[in-house]
């Protein structure tokens, strides 16, 4: 096996990782309010989701990027390394964009459940009478 | 705000179609219908008959109150679980004029649409079913009987 293949991997699985990380930290630390908001002010509840949620993100990413670690064809050099490389993130970078669409979707789609489900009546009644 | 009691029309097949579709759909709220000239809906609400529930539906809420016409139906909408962003767009200023025409037009001929829609009113199904010949008792016969 050659050097630059093993640069190439562990260039691609650090890279990788870190953004991941970065990725599920960022939704974990913005998500949060979102989540309070949807279970009416319950932090517990809304902690506990916002975990589940970010465990989800990792399992699902980490999944895909040990999956998409396979080289195609031979690394030669430096050139190759960027290349493949810069090939590679691109990908991950692309799913990663996706899937942290799809959770702002999801939180966002259920604050609004919240919402309506706290809405008032939307028209003034025509009268009062003594309930 | 638990229960939503609604003065309908029970003589109007449209309206007691509505009534059918409304129990049907997920609630946030507890739906309770009650024909307006009922005795029960006179003392649920004493002023129905001065509001002429005849011409609009009334909605009474259990905190005490109530809406008519347009607002009655947008209250209908809100208390559904899927239609209630939709009571919300319908009670915006700009929808409000047109969905006030709607509701008053469909109530002024409510009765036409119903027959032309050929739709049955909760009071026809009482009528027929009170008139239908009692279903004759069934005359089984047990197997001891045959023998003598």
């Amino acid at each position: 096996m050659n050097h630059a293949i093993i640069i190439h991997y562990t260039l691609y699985l650090a890279l990788a990782l870190c953004m991941t990380f970065w990725v599920a930290r960022t939704l974990h630390k913005n998500g949060r309010v979102f989540l309070v908001e949807c279970f009416h002010g319950d932090t517990h509840l809304a902690d506990s989701v916002n975990h589940l949620l970010v465990v989800g993100f990792y399992l699902v990413n980490i999944g895909f990027i040990c999956l998409f670690l396979r080289a195609a064809g031979e690394v030669d050099g430096a050139r190759g390394v960027f290349e493949m490389l810069s090939g590679k993130m691109g990908v991950v970078m692309l799913v990663l964009g996706a899937m942290h669409f799809m959770n702002l979707l999801l939180l966002a789609r259920m604050r609004r459940r919240a919402r309506l489900a706290a809405m008032p009546p939307p028209v003034p009644p025509v009268l009062r009478v003594s309930a | 705000m638990h229960t939503l009691t609604i003065f309908y029309d029970a003589r109007c097949g449209l309206c007691s179609q509505v009534r059918h579709w409304l129990l049907a759909q997920p609630a946030h709220v507890r739906l309770e219908f009650l024909p307006y000239d009922s005795p029960e809906a006179a003392r649920r609400l004493p002023g129905l008959r001065h509001l002429r529930a005849d011409r609009e539906i009334v909605v009474l809420a259990d905190s005490g109150e109530v809406w008519q016409g347009a607002g009655a139906w947008i209250m209908c909408l809100w208390a559904l679980r899927e239609y209630r962003s939709w009571s919300a767009r319908l009670a915006a200023p700009a929808m409000q004029a047109a969905a006030r025409r709607v509701v008053e037009w469909i109530s002024c001929h409510r009765v036409g649409l119903s027959r032309l829609l050929r739709m049955k009113s909760d009071a026809d199904l009482l009528s027929a079913a009170a008139q239908a010949p009692e279903a004759p008792a069934c005359a089984v016969r047990h197997d001891l009987d045959l023998i003598d």
